[in-house]
């Protein structure tokens, strides 16, 4: 029996160097690996899709190869709803080598907004939640997660529509009508400049449609908007009470009908 | 890592020789923990404990290692050796766990999986308590035969 357990003594022994000096020089070999990862770029796309590109620079200068990298960033509101979600995948990374990529983020802002309503007139801070994932020598795996925030900006902040004014206008022939006009303002927080329209339906107490009238929207991102939304109404079928519509039409989102009551 | 030693009960060796080769095995032992600890320095920056975790295990080991060298010969090394493989066993379960590590460092929060170095680590030391029960009843056989004649 003394030559089986001598042969297991040093098979095992063996084992043990090999397994010890494997792990701890995988463990020292991680301070070699650098990962770089660069200031984001966004874009919007002709879609209307926010493209979020990071670079990202992974220098292997460790003993072994990186294998199943992976990294994935996900987007959620304020209550942790997910908004958009996105891996890049690298499945082996060589000793030595350095791998530079870009991992996307595709963020769709119409179903975004049509989904998430209150980013339309809310400033709030989203949650970005960031997880880089890596497989050094086949033995260890390691995780870095990290979550921060990154400031969304409303495209229709602080959205006033004040009482609508009405001035009667008297025609030489005797179709006499009101000049309704609703002034409109807004901040515009957002990232991308607000073009569109905003159109203006009235109806009276019986749901009739009595006028309708349309501007265009032109809002630079970062700046206030103001202007006066103005329609022709007949005086005959104009009731003392009833409301107006608002429907506001972007590339990025449609918004409405606002419903405005006028006249008690 | 549990070593060959002499189990031939006929032939036990002078208590200096076994004093001597337990102090040059725990020498040795030391020595390469030394240099492997140089390697896993920076890790315990990030691992609160982690060198009391290694020191506590290679202080039991060595001591472990002298006990059994200097019980050479006798039914008791056998003793030693099973329980320096369930040392092993035992402190790799207590102090790794399910294999899983997570900790946070400046807001970033790591998880290290080493489940295949632990389960790897652990199929070796059961070979290693295996070839100490293997030793022990060679042992006993030996006696045994010895008894007869």
């Amino acid at each position: 029996m003394k030559v089986p357990i001598r042969m297991i003594t040093v098979a095992t022994s063996f084992l043990w160097v090999l397994l010890i000096i494997f792990s701890v020089s995988a463990i020292y070999s991680m301070k070699d690996i650098r990962l770089d990862i660069g200031k984001p770029q966004t874009t919007i796309t002709l879609d209307n899709e926010l493209l979020v590109n990071f670079p990202i620079g992974i220098v292997n200068n460790g003993y072994y190869n990186l294998g199943d990298f992976n990294i994935s960033t996900e987007i959620q509101d304020t209550q942790n709803s997910m908004m958009a979600r996105e891996f890049t995948f690298i499945s082996l990374i060589k000793t030595g080598e350095t791998v530079n990529t870009t991992h996307q983020m595709r963020i769709n802002i119409t179903d975004m907004l049509q989904t998430h309503q209150n980013l339309i007139f809310n400033d709030t801070e989203l949650q970005v939640n960031a997880t880089v994932s890596i497989k050094a020598a086949e033995l260890i795996s390691l995780q870095v997660s990290s979550n921060s925030t990154m400031p969304w900006g409303a495209p229709l902040y602080n959205l006033t529509i004040a009482t609508p004014k009405f001035t009667m206008q008297i025609t030489p022939n005797s179709t006499n009508y009101y000049i309704v006009a609703i002034p409109v303002t807004f901040e515009n927080h957002a990232f991308f400049d607000l073009n569109g329209t905003v159109q203006l339906s009235m109806y009276n107490n019986r749901n009739i449609p009595t006028g309708t009238g349309k501007i265009v929207l032109e809002a630079p991102q970062q700046s206030s908007y103001r202007a006066d939304l103005e329609l022709d109404v007949p005086v005959a079928g104009t009731t003392r009470n009833g409301h107006f519509e608002v429907l506001i039409s972007t590339p990025f989102f449609n918004y409405g009908p606002l419903v405005i009551p006028y006249g008690g | 890592m549990v070593g060959e030693t002499n189990t031939n009960p006929k032939r036990k060796p002078s208590i200096l020789r076994r004093a001597l080769k337990a102090t040059v095995e725990g020498t040795i032992l030391y020595a390469v923990y030394f240099v492997l600890s140089q390697f896993l320095a920076p890790l315990s920056e990030f691992v609160p404990g982690f060198q009391q975790i290694i020191e506590t295990f290679v202080t039991v080991y060595i001591i472990l290692i002298i006990v059994a060298e200097l019980t050479s010969g006798s039914i008791l090394q056998h003793f030693f050796n099973a329980t320096k493989a369930l040392f092993i066993i035992a402190y790799l379960m207590v102090s790794l766990g399910t294999g899983i590590f997570s900790l946070t460092f400046q807001g970033l929060n790591f998880v290290v999986d080493i489940r295949l170095f632990l389960i790897i680590a652990l199929l070796l030391s059961l070979v290693g308590l295996a070839k100490s029960v293997l030793q022990t009843i060679d042992y006993v056989n030996e006696r045994a035969e010895l008894a007869l004649n």
